[in-house]
Order: structure tokens, then C-alpha cells, then sequence
């Protein structure tokens, strides 16, 4: 405190610097204090009542959360969100980060498959949902016909149980294009000479990837994959549009889960409960992949 | 290139040659680039594929989205208006003497095959279980029920006409048959009287057929066959709607090389040709409806029997009004202590309609008294909300038998529907015109672009200042309050989901639009990092003038920091636009008036309610609502993908 103090009477000029910092980041300041700081405790205090949002919170204590742990809904939208993780995660890097492989050699018009891989990423998740519903039609969709091509008689996709859910983690692949963006810059960023080098010491195509590509690409791809767990945790709209959960709760989201709790049965104390569990979940996936991150993310900085 | 050589390649050169090919470089980049190029077109496939066909899909009449086979370049099928009605007629092409010719569909027609028993003088019997199963068999163009007989080492080809005595079958040689076999209409022959005749000794139950020249005796064997009888397309605009109960049966009528039904239809002169018989709904304009309906009590109205409006025959009223005048009305729909009417002149939309596959009529009411109403209802290039009025009714589409002068008999696999490429805007048109829940279409978008307008003048705003804040100024505590900065970009919303949404319920500001945009104006963790990140590259010299010239920091950031940073206030902008237009919990949570939702949730309420009915619509719609991101795309990609590399470079 004193040193702060001290810090603050030192020179007039620093002063008022520092009051000019303070005065210009003051939105956002108050943007977190109000919209994030005080929502994220009040959410918590929230998850220990019961609150309809017409009366006062009744407190509560772990009700909501020993309700939660009872609740076979809430086991079967962590399963499904789980999963969805777990088939959207792995697939969507290894295509993008192949796609990107592939664009990043010396190739005729990277710009235009770059254009063509890129664009359903940027699209409204609305307007692609209303599209793959149609596309997973059983009835004349357009991958059923692609199948039937094949001479495979196509699934009832978003109307089975069993593959409804694999149905939307083929969706999610669509999106990829923002990885392969963000790895053809990160592929693009490694020296050249560490190519030389290797194929000095005789290295093929495959040791080149094994030992310079992906060592040079794991932070890049590291930090990708935390954050595609965390919004495939969060996904709420398609699965919304998509299924409403269905059929017999085999995409039953999180997310969509909580919704109902809260908007649906204006259950917001349950709900918030809710959200806190994704929440430490969250966390502590980041936190468990971030922990594993020493065993397969290499920095530079720790050869220097 | 391999040494050039010109002495013959004994096989193990001929490996080494392989070999060398095989590990030269040229040939390995040949490898790599073709290997490269078919995952980058299989992925291509992938990303493109669905994107084309939905836009094909947006072109095409509902029906055609999903056909097996299916149809990849929309089509146009033509077809003719039955009269004055919204009832359309496809049009088929049939190949005659040649020629395709254009014809519509005028009825069916039954025929059996028949044998003249004059032409027929062998006939056997034999035991049923000395013949195999009948099996249909084309014998010079005419089908027959062939069965096989063994007998006698051999198997001989016949067809059965008749049971016999016992468990027997009367049968007679294919060759003997075929030249007394003819085809002629299942009516023509059921309306020959019964008559039995003996061939070869044998008597047999047939018909006897007699027209003007001759009288015919035949024995129907069968198989029955249908035809489609078709006519001139223009025959469909003489086509009239009467109610089907005054319709009577009148025979039939040779028309060209073929028979028709005749009807004659009571109160009308003359006689018609029935084309099809149907279940037609009163509907009028619902903007009529509302604007001159009224509902009157029972008792102050007084029956006037039935009244035709626009061909539709409605119950007429008299009504006294309270103060003791009276005038005609019409019943539009009828309660039990009150109904629903319109003045006669006031019914101008009043029109019976064939409303096909809609089914997703709402309910409505007026004064208590329920009726329904079906929105996106087309007819020709208007599309509107029509009520429902009435129960529906059989009606009957008939057209003067004179007018049908030419109609020929063709197989229904002979037809194929005259089609041919065209783009459809109607899925386009329609889809703006369909109500959604009391709003349009146009108003979503409307929406979406305020809200992307706010939301792009607050994070401009409170983004520049407050990354600028970070780049340069000094101040204890700044590196605190930028590392919880970063830690809220990772932040999972729906930790805050419902505090915010309560926060917004108390200042008023659920279904309005303000919980949309109030928090750009309080800055993004990403833009603000984003900027921060691009400010710390201008040369701080640049400042140093500006401030020496007196100029305070807002000054700055203005007149010197935001021009020299066009390029990153552009990526704020557009993924402020992004965002704005792709995001849909918020909005679907906040608003419930049709009349704010921007495009996304729009568009989800849109399926929820024509998603089963209106695909083309759907599917039109939704293109429309990535057309801006896609022209924004083409326009910036620039920055999508600097501002996209950003976010994910971190590490």
C-alpha cells in the first residue's frame, strides 16, 4: 500500500499518467465489475438457493447440488456433452490441422482453398443447423444420397438415438476452417532452416513432421485445443435448433439442460449450481490439459 | 532425367531405371502434389458441397428439395391455372407420332383385355394342377396371363378364360388367342350386357357389346391395365368449381380416340368433363377479416338463405343493428349464441382455396370465437395471411364437355413431366412475405443491423481507449488488472448467464434490445487485447509531437492513434459484425416480441414454424441470412483472418 502510494506521489507527470489510465480503462472496469466479477459471485451465492426470480433467494445450502448429483438429466447431458468433446475435439484438429499441412506446401491458389475451407466457419450456427437438418434428412437428404451411392443404406441421422449425436460431431467438423487459418499461420511461422537442418541429417517427410513440424506447432496447437473443449462444453445452439436435445435425450447438451433449468422452470438457483459445475469442470479440464501440456508442448524458451 | 540410353533394357535395368524413378525427387513431388491436391478437393467436397446444394435448394420449388432421385439443377414444371382458382394443373410431355407434345391430365381410364369369342374355336380343359402359376406376358403388344402346361413331354404356352367343372381351368393355346384378343375400356365392357356362349362345345359367361355397326360377344380375361387420358393444357382454363353434390353422373363421351366421364351439374345447362374432385377451404384476406368483420348476436340476425360471393355459396343474413336499421350480411363463421359477419361489398377476398400441404394454421380469435388462419398462404406473386372461414367443402372441377375436343390414351409411364432448368425466385420472395409471428423477415434483418451498428460504435469506442490505455500509459497495477483482462477471454458464460439476465430484469430491459448492445460500450476482453496488441507497434515519436502541440490523450488516440490504425479498428469492427449476427442464446433468451428478434433467432422461430411445411421458403431464408456475412467475408477476408490467426497464436 505504502509503495503504491509512493508510486503515486512520485513525479506529477507519472501521476497524472497513471490517473489517465485509470480514467480510460474505467468502461471496462466497470463492464467487469458489473457484468462479469459480481455475476460470477452472485452466481454462486445463487447455486446455494432456491430462486424463482420473483420472490427473494431462499437459501438453501447443497440442495440444488445433491438434487444435481440425483438427477439422471444431468449425468446423461454431461455424457453427451462429454462425448461431443471428445469426437468434435480430436476430429476437427486432425482435420484441420492436415488440411493446413497440405495448403501450407508451395501450392496453385492456396488463397482460394484457403477461401473455400474458411467460410462455413464464419457462418451463422442457425442458418448452418437449418442447412444439416436438411442434409441429414433420411428421406432425400443429401448424405443419405451420397451414401446410397455407395451402396449403404444411411441411418435416420438426427431422428436415431445412436447417431444423432455422431451426426452433429460431422456437423462440427464443418466448422474447422478458423483452426486451419490459425495453423497454416502457425506452420508458416517455423524457420525454414530447421527443414535444411533435417534433411541434412537425412530426415524423410515423416521425421520432418514428427521432429520439426509438431514441436514447432504444439504450443499453437495446444492452445487451440483448450479453447475448441471449452466451447464444444459450452455448445448450446445447434444441439438447440438441431434436436431440442432429442431424440430421448441423446444430444441432451449441457448447456440446453440449463437453459430449461433456468428459462423453462425459472429454476435459477438450480441453474446457477449448474453452471458451476461446468464451470469447475471447465477449469479443471483446462487445467488437466494444461498440466499434460509439459509432456507434448515444446517452447523454445526452454532450449535457451 | 535419366542418362539417355539406347541399347535394350535388360529387366534388372529396368528395375534400376524403376528404381531411380521412384526415389527421384521429381517423381516424389509428383507423389506429394497429387496426393496434396486430392485431399485438399476431397476436403473442398466437404466445405462446398452442402453449401451448393442449399443454394440450389433455395431455387427450387419445395416439392423438388427431396427427390430420389435427386434433381441438383432446379427445375421448372410447368402448369396451368384451372380457371379463376389457385388450383394448378402440372403439365406432362408425351411422345406422339414422333413429336413431344404438351398435354395435361384429363382423368384415367380402366381397360381389360377381352377375347372375341366369334374369332376363338379351340379351347381345352384341363386339370388346374397340371398348369403353373399365370405369369404376365407381352404378346405382340398386348399383355396376357400366360400360364405354362406340361403335358405330353412338352410345355405348351396357354391362357386360362374360364374355371370349368371341377378343379379344371378352360384354356387355350397363346397363338390361338392372341389374334381373338383385344384391349378395350373396363366400362365399355361392364356396360355390355351378360350373355353365354358355347366355343368348341364349352359354354362360357361373357358380355355382349353392342354399338351402332355391330354387336360384339366377349369373354374379359384380363390383366386390367389404367391409362392416363391427357388433352390439350388449355383446356384447364375453361375449368369451373361447382359444389360436388350438384354434380350428376350423364355416361360417358367419345372424345377424339378416346372416352370420357359426362356429367351434368343441376342449374347449369349443358354438360361437362369432371377433371378431379377435392376438398376446397372458404379463406378471406385476413386484413379484410379484421378490418370489417363484426360478430352479432344470434338473435339479431335473420336468416336470408344462401348467397354466392366469388363462387363461394355462404350463408346470407339479415342484421339489425341497435339502432333499428338493417342491412345484408354474410356468415363467416357461425357460433352458437353469436357468429362472425362481413358485409357482402366488404368480402371482396371472400374465395374458396385449395390450401394443399399447409398445415400450420394458427388460432386466432374474434370476440371469443375461435377461428384459424394460415400464414404464408400464396396465390400467384402474393403471399398473405389468409382466415379460415367455414368448414371445407367437396368441389368439383368441371369443364364444358365442348371444349375437350382432342384426348388420347397414354400408358402413365409414357408421361414425363414437362420440366426444364430454371431459377426459382419465388422461395425468395415468399420467405419475405410470410408473416412470422405478426413480424416479416425484413424486419429481422432490420434488427440485426441496429444491433450490429451499436454494438460496432461501443466496442469502437470503449475498445480504442481502453487498449490504448494498456499500450502505452504507466501506472502501478496495470499489469494485475491486464492479466485479469486475459483471464476473462477464457471465461465459460454461462457462469454469468443468469445474474446478467437478472440484472437486465431489473432495469426493465428484458425484451427490449438493450441487454444486446449495453455491454459493448464497456469494452471485449479479445478486441481490447487485439488493439492493445497493434497499438504497441506504432512508433511512440508520433505521440511525443501531438503531446508537445498540446494535445491531452483522448486527442491523441484520436487525431494520431486511430488513423494510423485503420486496419485493426476494421478487424473490430467485423468481428463485432460477426458476432452480432451469428449470436442467438442472448437474443433467445432476452427478447420475446417476433417484432426485435434479429436474423438468428428469426430464423429458428421461422423453421419452428414452417420448417415442415415451407423448405424452399426455409431454405431461401437462411441464405439470406448469411448473405451478409458472406459479401463481409469476400470483402474483408483480410481481416477475419488476421484477426482469427490472432486469437489462436497465442502460446
Amino acid at each position: 500500500m505504502a509503495n503504491l502510494v509512493r508510486r503515486f506521489g512520485g513525479s506529477p507527470l507519472a501521476r497524472r499518467e497513471a490517473i489517465s489510465f485509470y480514467l480510460l480503462i474505467l468502461p471496462w472496469l466497470i463492464g467487469f465489475l458489473v457484468f462479469l466479477a459480481y455475476p460470477m459471485l452472485r452466481s454462486l451465492y445463487l447455486s446455494f438457493t432456491s430462486y424463482n426470480l420473483l420472490s427473494l433467494p431462499q437459501w438453501v445450502g447443497l440442495q440444488n447440488y445433491q438434487r444435481i448429483f440425483a438427477d439422471a438429466d444431468f449425468w446423461q447431458s454431461l455424457k453427451v456433452t462429454l462425448l461431443y468433446a471428445l469426437g468434435s475435439v480430436p476430429g476437427g484438429t486432425i482435420i484441420a490441422l492436415a488440411l493446413a499441412m497440405v495448403l501450407s506446401q508451395k501450392l496453385r491458389g492456396v488463397n482460394i482453398w484457403r477461401t473455400i475451407f474458411f467460410m462455413p466457419s464464419i457462418l451463422s450456427s442457425i442458418a448452418v443447423a437449418i442447412l444439416w437438418l436438411y442434409i441429414f434428412r433420411p428421406e432425400g437428404g443429401l448424405l443419405n444420397i451420397l451414401l446410397g451411392w455407395l451402396g449403404i443404406k444411411g441411418p435416420d441421422w438426427l431422428l436415431s438415438e445412436q447417431w444423432a449425436l455422431p451426426a452433429l460431431i460431422l456437423m462440427s467438423w464443418w466448422s474447422v476452417g478458423g483452426q486451419i487459418v490459425i495453423y497454416l499461420a502457425g506452420l508458416k511461422g517455423i524457420p525454414e532452416v530447421l527443414y535444411e537442418a533435417a534433411e541434412i541429417d537425412g530426415a524423410g517427410d515423416l521425421a520432418k513432421f514428427r521432429f520439426v513440424t509438431l514441436p514447432m506447432l504444439s504450443p499453437t496447437i495446444f492452445f487451440n485445443v483448450v479453447l475448441a473443449i471449452i466451447g464444444a462444453l459450452q455448445v448450446f445452439d445447434v444441439g438447440w435448433v438441431l434436436t431440442r436435445g432429442g431424440p430421448n435425450n441423446a444430444t441432451l447438451f449441457y448447456m440446453i439442460n440449463l437453459y430449461r433449468r433456468a428459462f423453462e422452470f425459472t429454476q435459477m438457483g438450480y441453474a446457477s449450481a449448474l453452471a458451476w459445475i461446468l464451470f469447475v469442470i471447465i477449469m479443471g479440464i483446462t487445467l488437466l490439459v494444461i498440466r499434460s501440456s509439459t509432456l507434448w508442448v515444446f517452447y523454445e524458451s526452454e532450449v535457451r | 532425367m535419366a542418362a539417355p540410353s539406347t541399347a535394350p533394357l535388360a529387366p534388372n535395368r529396368l528395375l534400376t531405371r524403376w528404381q531411380l524413378l521412384r526415389t527421384s525427387r521429381r517423381w516424389q513431388r509428383g507423389l506429394r502434389l497429387t496426393a496434396s491436391y486430392i485431399v485438399l478437393l476431397i476436403g473442398a467436397m466437404f466445405m462446398l458441397f452442402p453449401m451448393l446444394w442449399m443454394i440450389s435448394a433455395s431455387f427450387k420449388p419445395g416439392w423438388q428439395i427431396f427427390t430420389q432421385p435427386p434433381i441438383w439443377i432446379p427445375q421448372h414444371w410447368e402448369e396451368v391455372r384451372a380457371g379463376s382458382t389457385n388450383r394448378m394443373f402440372p403439365l406432362w410431355r408425351v411422345p406422339v407420332d414422333g413429336q413431344m407434345e404438351t398435354v395435361m391430365e384429363l382423368g384415367v381410364r380402366r381397360y381389360t383385355t377381352v377375347i372375341n369369342a366369334d374369332l376363338l374355336q379351340q379351347v381345352q380343359t384341363v386339370p388346374a394342377n397340371a398348369l403353373s402359376d399365370a405369369f404376365a406376358a407381352a404378346v405382340d403388344g398386348l399383355t396376357l396371363n400366360v400360364r405354362e402346361w406340361f403335358a405330353d413331354g412338352e410345355t405348351r404356352r396357354v391362357v386360362a378364360l374360364a374355371r370349368g367343372e371341377g378343379d379344371t381351368l378352360i384354356v387355350a393355346d397363346v397363338a390361338d388367342v392372341r389374334p381373338a384378343a383385344q384391349r378395350l375400356p373396363l366400362d365399355v365392357v361392364n356396360a355390355g350386357g351378360r350373355a353365354s356362349f358355347e366355343i368348341g362345345g364349352i359354354s362360357f359367361r361373357g358380355r355382349e357389346i353392342v354399338t351402332d355397326e355391330a354387336s360384339l360377344r366377349v369373354i374379359p380375361i384380363g390383366p386390367e391395365s389404367q391409362l392416363t387420358v391427357v388433352g390439350s393444357p388449355e383446356i384447364a382454363a375453361a375449368a369451373i368449381l361447382v359444389p360436388s353434390e350438384r354434380v350428376r353422373d350423364a355416361g360417358f363421351i367419345d372424345v377424339d380416340k378416346t372416352e370420357l366421364r359426362l356429367v351434368t351439374v343441376d342449374g347449369m345447362e349443358g354438360d361437362f368433363i369432371p377433371l378431379v374432385t377435392e376438398s376446397w377451404q372458404p379463406v378471406i384476406d385476413e386484413e379484410e377479416f379484421n378490418a370489417h368483420a363484426f360478430v352479432a348476436p344470434r338473435s339479431r340476425l335473420s336468416a336470408a338463405g344462401p348467397v354466392q360471393i366469388n363462387n363461394v355459396e355462404v350463408q346470407g343474413a339479415t342484421y339489425t343493428a341497435e339502432d333499428g336499421a338493417s342491412y345484408p350480411v354474410i356468415i363467416l363463421i357461425s357460433g352458437t349464441t353469436q357468429s362472425a359477419v362481413i358485409s357482402p361489398e366488404h368480402a371482396t377476398t371472400l374465395h374458396l382455396a385449395q390450401l394443399g400441404g399447409l398445415t400450420s394454421a394458427r388460432g386466432a380469435q374474434i370476440a371469443r370465437i375461435p377461428y384459424r388462419v394460415q400464414d404464408g398462404y400464396s396465390e400467384g406473386s402474393t403471399v398473405l395471411s389468409v382466415a379460415l372461414v367455414g368448414e371445407p367443402r367437396q368441389m368439383a372441377l368441371i369443364v364444358p364437355a365442348w371444349v375437350v375436343d382432342e384426348a388420347f390414351d397414354v400408358p402413365p409411364e409414357a408421361l414425363e413431366r414437362a420440366m426444364y432448368p430454371r431459377l426459382r425466385l419465388d422461395g425468395y420472395r415468399e420467405a419475405l412475405q410470410t408473416k412470422v409471428g405478426e413480424s416479416y423477415f425484413t424486419t429481422f434483418f432490420r434488427n440485426s443491423f441496429v444491433l450490429v451498428a451499436l454494438n460496432t460504435i461501443g466496442h469502437v469506442l470503449s475498445c480504442v481507449v481502453v487498449g490504448y490505455a494498456f499500450a502505452r500509459l504507466r501506472a502501478p497495477g496495470k499489469n494485475f488488472f491486464f492479466l485479469v483482462l486475459l483471464s476473462t477471454m477464457m471465461l465459460p458464460y454461462p457462469v454469468t448467464l443468469v445474474p446478467v439476465y437478472e440484472i437486465f430484469r431489473d432495469l426493465g430491459m428484458v425484451n427490449t434490445l438493450w441487454p444486446l448492445f449495453l455491454r459493448s460500450f464497456f469494452g471485449n476482453a479479445f478486441l481490447i487485447f487485439m488493439l492493445r496488441q497493434f497499438f504497441t507497434t506504432i512508433p511512440r515519436e508520433l505521440e511525443e509531437a501531438a503531446r508537445i502541440d498540446g494535445a491531452d490523450t483522448l486527442q491523441i488516440i484520436r487525431h494520431v492513434i486511430v488513423p494510423l490504425s485503420k486496419p485493426a479498428v476494421a478487424t473490430v469492427v467485423i468481428f463485432t459484425f460477426w458476432w452480432t449476427w451469428n449470436s442467438f442464446l442472448e437474443p433467445f433468451i432476452y427478447l420475446s416480441s417476433p417484432e426485435l428478434f434479429p436474423v438468428s433467432v428469426g430464423l429458428n422461430f421461422f423453421r419452428d414454424q414452417y420448417g415442415a411445411i415451407f423448405y424452399d421458403r426455409l431454405i431461401a431464408a437462411s441464405v439470406l441470412s448469411m448473405a451478409p456475412m458472406i459479401v463481409l467475408f469476400f470483402l474483408a477476408q483480410r481481416y477475419f483472418i488476421e484477426g482469427i490467426q490472432l486469437t489462436g497464436m497465442k502460446g
